[in-house]
C-alpha cells in the first residue's frame, strides 16, 4: 500500500499483486497493453482503476507522482514460482503438482488460441484453463462453458499476484518461439 | 526422418493444415501427427520442445533436385497436357495439386501416373514442379497473350466480355470442330500458342487497316 497525501487527507493506493483483485487487474492489463496511450497517461488510468480520486490525479505534483510510479509493483513482471493450487469457496483448483510448473501440450494450444483473440479478461481465462477443479474429469474440465464460469469466479475471487507468474511465462514462451520462427527463416 | 522420408501423399495433408485455423503449437504437432500417425498432447511444454527440435527440419526448404528420369521434355508436352496443367496450376495453389500435375509430367496414363506418384518422395518431384512453374511463367510472359492494349479494349466496349479459357482456344482454332479440337490437343502446345500468337497479329492488322480507312474516308468528305 502507498500513502499519498493530499491536502489534510490520505489515501492508500494499492500497489502489490496481492492487494489488486483480478478483475481490476484485467483493466489494468487493456490500459498497459494499449500502445497508443503514453506510458505516464497509462498510469493515470491505471491509478484510476484502483480508486484514486481524480482531484489527486489532476493535482499531484511531477516529482511525487513519479515517486508514485517508482513504488507501483502491480505492473512489474516475475520469475517466481506460480502458485499450484487455489481454494475458492471450498473448492480446490490445482495448476501442478510437485515442484515445478510445465504448460501442457493441451493447456498451450488452448491458451495460443485464446491470445490470438485478444479478449481483455485474458487474465482470468488464462488462469481457468491452466487451474483444474480437482472434482472434475479431464473432460469436463475442457467444457467451454465450465471454462467461461471458471473465468468469472476467479476474475472476482483471485489477485493479479496469482496471475501475473503465469502471465509472465507464457510471454516468454512466446518470446522464445518468435526468436526461433525468427531464425528459420 | 528428413524431406526425401515424405511421399507425396503426406506432403498434400501436410500443405493443407489450416495455420490460420490452428495455433501455432497445435499446427506443429498435427505435422508430426501425420507423418507418425500419433497425436499425443498429454505431454509438457519441455517435451514438446525436444519433440520440435527433432522434426525442426519441417521448417526447411526441400531440396530442389528432383527425379530426371522420365520427366517429359517441357517444350514439347502436347497442348492437351498443357491445358491440364494450366486447369491444375490455376484452380489453387500448385502444391495442393503436385500429385496431378507430377502425374502429367512423368506419364503418360494420367490415372496410373496419379496412383504412383503419390507414393514417391516429394523431392523426386517438388522440383520438377517449381521447375515447370518457371518455365510457364517465362512462356506466358513472352506470348503475352491475354493484355489487351486500349485500343483493343475501345473495340471490344460494346461486346460481352467472354473467358478467355483455353478450351475456348482450341474451339476457336478448330471452328468448333470436336474432331478437329481432338487433333489440336495432340499438337505440342508451342505450336499451338505460336499459331494464336500469328491470328492475334494478323486480326490486330486488320483492325489498323479498318481504323485507317475509316480516316481517309472521313477526310475525303
Amino acid at each position: 500500500m502507498i500513502q499519498i497525501n493530499y491536502l489534510n487527507e490520505v489515501f492508500e493506493l494499492r500497489n502489490e499483486p496481492s492487494e489488486i483483485k483480478l478483475h481490476e487487474f484485467e483493466k489494468m492489463y487493456k490500459v498497459i497493453n494499449d500502445e497508443s496511450v503514453g506510458k505516464i497517461e497509462q498510469y493515470f488510468e491505471v491509478f484510476k482503476i484502483l480508486g484514486m480520486p481524480d482531484e489527486i490525479a489532476d493535482h499531484v505534483d511531477g516529482d511525487t507522482f513519479l515517486e508514485i510510479i517508482k513504488n507501483f509493483n502491480a505492473i512489474m513482471v516475475t520469475d517466481e514460482q506460480p502458485a499450484a493450487e487455489v481454494e475458492i469457496g471450498g473448492r480446490i483448483y490445482r495448476a501442478y503438482e510437485g515442484d515445478d510448473f510445465k504448460f501442457s501440450g493441451r493447456d498451450l494450444v488452448e491458451i495460443e488460441k485464446l491470445a490470438a483473440k485478444g479478449h481483455d479478461n485474458f487474465p482470468s481465462q488464462l488462469l481457468a484453463i491452466i487451474f483444474k477443479d480437482i472434482d472434475l474429469t479431464p473432460n469436463e474440465h475442457r467444457n467451454p462453458t465450465h471454462i467461461k464460469h471458471k473465468a468469472k469466479l476467479f476474475a472476482s475471487e483471485l489477485t493479479a499476484e496469482v496471475a501475473i507468474p503465469y502471465i509472465t511465462r507464457i510471454a516468454k514462451r512466446t518470446l522464445k518461439s518468435l526468436e526461433k520462427a525468427n531464425e528459420v527463416e | 526422418m528428413k524431406w526425401s522420408d515424405v511421399n507425396i501423399e503426406e506432403f498434400i495433408e501436410l500443405s493443407e493444415l489450416a495455420l490460420d485455423e490452428l495455433s501455432p503449437t497445435e499446427f506443429r504437432l498435427e505435422r508430426i501427427a501425420i507423418l507418425t500417425g500419433e497425436l499425443n498432447y498429454d505431454i509438457n511444454e519441455d517435451e514438446i520442445d525436444e519433440l520440435l527440435k527433432e522434426w525442426a527440419w519441417l521448417d526447411e526448404p526441400i531440396p530442389q533436385t528432383y527425379k530426371t528420369e522420365g520427366l517429359k521434355d517441357f517444350n514439347t508436352l502436347p497442348f492437351g497436357e498443357f491445358i491440364s496443367l494450366e486447369k491444375f496450376i490455376t484452380e489453387k495453389a500448385p502444391i495442393f495439386n503436385i500429385d496431378k500435375i507430377a502425374a502429367i509430367l512423368y506419364f503418360d496414363d494420367f490415372n496410373k501416373g496419379l496412383k504412383e506418384v503419390n507414393e514417391w518422395s516429394v523431392v523426386d518431384v517438388y522440383g520438377a514442379m517449381e521447375s515447370y512453374l518457371k518455365y510457364r511463367t517465362d512462356l506466358l510472359t513472352r506470348i503475352n497473350l491475354f493484355e489487351k492494349d486500349e485500343q483493343e479494349e475501345e473495340v471490344e466496349e460494346d461486346e460481352e466480355p467472354t473467358p478467355y479459357t483455353w478450351e475456348l482456344v482450341a474451339y476457336d482454332l478448330s471452328d468448333g470442330d470436336v474432331v478437329k479440337a481432338n487433333e489440336l490437343f495432340k499438337m505440342p502446345h508451342l505450336l499451338i500458342l505460336n499459331w494464336m500468337m500469328l491470328k492475334e497479329y494478323v486480326i490486330s492488322r486488320q483492325r489498323s487497316q479498318t481504323a485507317s480507312n475509316h480516316s481517309d474516308s472521313q477526310l475525303n468528305e
